[in-house]
């Protein structure tokens, strides 16, 4: 059983701020029956086949919840430091861009859902003074 | 099969008002039958029904008092709709003092209602506010 180094980057963010975190874990490497490789940890999105890896990289995992931003980006096997520290730099731009886009959208929930109460204030408050009348 | 006369007050809320309605709607009611017993010796006997499309089913003949006394109906997608069911009444004084009493006594649920319901914004505004907070927040961070 092999093991297969993993950077994650993770972007977490609550009422304090964001703050990027940089771990280091390694990822069990195992093979199935059929001969293909998978990696499991779990802090990977699922076990992940390693003809899978440039995809994982290429995407950020997680999302927004109660008053809580959380998402991460997994850097597999850096060659060297300088390339790991180019990798890391790359998650952190992609995280950013990442969370203002859902921030961007949780924004346009919000806005809906407050028109929808300021409907139904409006709707109230016009069927209180018409009953007093 | 006979016709039941039945009067509905509605109240009609949207963004425009509210709307006292009376309606007088017949009913139809189904005559009491006899069907045999389990075991096909005697008989017992189903009670007379209501049947219309605004009255809870089944309603019995002899419900009708109860049903005077209830409310039907709530605040719902923006929209507030109540009613209740009164017999006819052929005495002009007695009808005029039962449909005054009905939309006395479906103001006050309504008010009721809308009390509930301001108590149930207030709660919803306060949870925006924190999430818009949040959100702020944390873009603002992200900005930095």
């Amino acid at each position: 059983m092999a093991r297969y180094p993993i950077t994650i980057v993770l972007l977490q963010g609550d009422t304090h701020g964001v703050d990027f975190t940089i771990e280091d874990i390694l990822a069990r490497q195992t093979k199935n029956k059929t001969g293909s490789v998978r990696l499991t940890h779990r802090k990977l999105p699922f076990p992940v086949a390693t003809k899978d890896i440039a995809l994982i990289e290429a995407n950020t995992y997680g999302g927004f919840g109660g008053d809580m931003l959380q998402i991460s980006a997994f850097i597999f096997d850096p060659k060297d430091d300088a390339a790991k520290a180019a990798a890391i730099d790359e998650a952190k731009v992609r995280l950013r861009e990442h969370a203002v886009r859902i921030l961007d959208f949780e924004q346009t929930v919000y806005e809906r859902e407050q028109q929808v109460l300021d409907a139904r204030k409006r709707t109230i408050a016009n069927i209180r003074r018409d009953l007093k009348v | 099969m006979a016709r039941y006369l039945l009067i509905i007050v509605s109240l009609n809320g949207d963004a425009t008002g509210i709307t006292v309605r009376v309606d007088e709607t017949a009913a139809t009611k189904e005559p009491a039958t006899t069907v045999p017993n389990f075991r096909g010796e005697g008989t017992r006997k189903i009670r007379a029904r209501l049947i219309h499309p605004k009255l809870p089913t089944p309603t019995y003949v002899e419900d009708v008092a109860k049903l005077e006394r209830r409310i039907f109906g709530e605040f719902d997608d923006n929209k507030l709709h109540l009613y209740t069911f009164l017999p006819i009444r052929h005495d002009q004084d007695a009808r005029d003092i039962a449909l005054q009493d009905a939309t006395r006594r479906l103001k006050e649920r309504a008010m009721r209602l809308l009390t509930k319901e301001r108590e149930w914004c207030a709660d919803k505004q306060r949870d925006l506010d924190t999430e818009k907070e949040v959100i702020d927040n944390l873009l603002n961070k992200l900005n930095d």
